[in-house]
């Protein structure tokens, strides 16, 4: 280790421009003592400035190391899951209630706009953001293919069922009864059910 | 006078607000009457807070009950931006998390509902009274109690709009007065005009997945069906019961709804075709449900009503 690379090393923790001549980067993450000299500059500057942890463990980042150097190298890319349609099962979702509304029991069709993805793409490809990109969603749009929709499992079944019943019947109470909270606010508002 | 006496003055004064006060207009039963009209056929736009449980939400709703078709829009102002849009008959909810389109038909709203005909009917189940003044999204209330006289039922306090007659704060609420769920607007406009465009999705729809019901339900009248409630609050009385076909299954659901006039409990009764029953209590909100099975029929009554009456009910199911 020469005294240039070290004088690097320090050039490098207090920003300044990294000095090319000194090797490259790369090289210096493979040098054991280069990384032992910078986490011990790293300790002195963070004792200096009096932000080190109450508990340290020195060996952390080796470990770290070394299990990414055991870690199978995954050649893959990553399933996309489709977004599950109700995620809340564990307290069915009132909030997702009339999605499940429509899907269960009663005969639905799937209808997909032009340009959607298919089912293993739905989660990935929309834009998050559905406040204000500009355009409008066009009710009367859904001329597309249709294919019928099974429920997932018998939780969601069971949940969906409800979530139905709870659509019918606030419905109908604002017929008979007096008129008390706006008829879809549980239905728009998220996690809001419980079990008992 | 001391600080006090004045204190203990205007105390008493509070407690007797119409007294010296403008008189109300209508008793408490008519406001509630003026109330469930107006909400139907006005033009307005506000915002409000939703609160239950621990958690606060806040909403934008945009109404108007003045030409044609009542149409509205629910604007989800916290959290996921969520909209639930009536045009009619056709409800269309938007869930952008999911990119995803709910479109369902109902019944379109009755414009008039009026409390039972008979105050005796009522009166015998809950206490109706003006309990004073009160300011909301800075515009003049009435504030009426109803109060439930039996441990069967739920009451609500509404401030409603001197002016517009609409509901600015509502608190459902259990017997002993906790409030379960309350809206409170923190602002509204009335409007002669609501603008088309007010009432079209903010929400940008491209590649969301639409699903429709495909198949209108064919409902009908079938009073003295095979399922009967035989057991219900005093003051209930069956109000409506019908039959949704569903196309899937072949089957149709019994819908049976009953009614004090100010509470409702529906019960529906379906065929069980899986393994998913709904067996136990559930809880949404103020909203109690309650399922089991009987002779291999899923039976579930839903209200807003303590979770007690909606057991009982649902226990009390025969079939002729």
């Amino acid at each position: 280790m020469n005294e240039k690379k070290l004088e690097a090393l320090s050039a490098l923790m207090d920003g300044e421009c990294f000095d090319s001549d000194s090797g490259s980067l790369h090289g210096w993450t493979r040098d054991e003592g280069l990384r032992a000299t910078w986490g011990r500059y790293h300790l002195i500057s963070d004792c200096i400035r009096g932000t080190l942890p109450r508990h340290m463990d020195p060996a952390l980042a080796g470990r770290i190391a070394m299990a990414l150097r055991t870690e199978p190298a995954i050649l893959a890319p990553d399933a996309v899951t489709p977004r599950p349609w109700l995620k809340p099962l564990a307290g069915m979702a009132i909030a997702a209630s009339v999605a499940t509304l429509a899907v269960v029991g009663i005969q639905i069709s799937r209808t997909e706009t032009p340009g959607a993805g298919q089912d293993s793409s739905v989660a990935g490809q929309l834009p998050a953001s559905s406040g204000g990109t500009g355009g409008q969603l066009n009710l009367a749009a859904g001329n597309g293919e249709t294919r019928p929709i099974r429920p997932a499992d018998a939780a969601r079944r069971a949940d969906a069922r409800l979530n139905r019943y709870l659509i019918n019947h606030n419905e109908q109470r604002s017929n008979d009864a007096v008129q008390g909270m706006p008829p879809f606010v549980r239905v728009i508002v998220e996690g809001q059910e419980q079990q008992q | 006078m001391s600080r006090r006496g004045a204190g203990l003055i205007l105390l008493g004064f509070l407690s007797m607000p119409a007294l010296g006060a403008e008189p109300a207009p209508l008793q408490a039963p008519e406001l509630v009457n003026r109330m469930s009209q107006a909400v139907r056929t006005t033009n307005y736009d506000g915002v409000f807070i939703y609160r239950h449980e621990s958690q606060t939400d806040s909403m934008r709703l945009i109404h108007r009950g003045t030409s044609g078709a009542e149409q509205e829009r629910l604007i989800s102002l916290t959290g996921i931006p969520r909209e639930v849009i009536r045009n009619g008959d056709t409800v269309t909810c938007i869930y952008p998390e999911d990119q995803a389109v709910m479109v369902a038909k109902t019944k379109p709203r009755s414009y008039v509902v009026q409390l039972p005909e008979s105050t005796e009917s009522y009166a015998k189940n809950y206490l109706f009274t003006l309990a004073g003044e009160d300011r909301v999204a800075g515009r003049d209330t009435w504030v009426v109690s109803i109060r439930p006289l039996d441990v069967y039922r739920y009451g609500y306090q509404m401030w409603i709009d001197k002016e517009s007659f609409l509901p600015l704060k509502t608190e459902l609420r259990s017997r002993s007065g906790t409030a379960i769920e309350e809206v409170m607007f923190t602002q509204i406009k009335v409007l002669p005009e609501i603008p088309e465009e007010q009432l079209q999705p903010g929400i940008a729809g491209q590649g969301f997945t639409w699903f429709h019901a495909a198949a209108a339900e064919e409902r009908g009248p079938a009073i003295g069906g095979k399922w009967r409630v035989t057991w219900m609050p005093e003051g209930f009385r069956i109000s409506h019961h019908e039959r949704q076909s569903l196309v899937a299954s072949g089957d149709p659901v019994d819908h049976l709804v009953y009614t004090d006039g100010v509470a409702s409990v529906s019960v529906f009764v379906e065929r069980m075709h899986d393994a998913a029953p709904q067996v136990g209590p559930r809880r949404i909100g103020g909203i109690s449900a309650f399922g089991k099975l009987e002779q291999g029929h899923q039976i579930t009554a839903v209200g807003e009503v303590p979770p007690a009456t909606v057991q009982r009910m649902a226990n009390s199911v025969v079939s002729d």
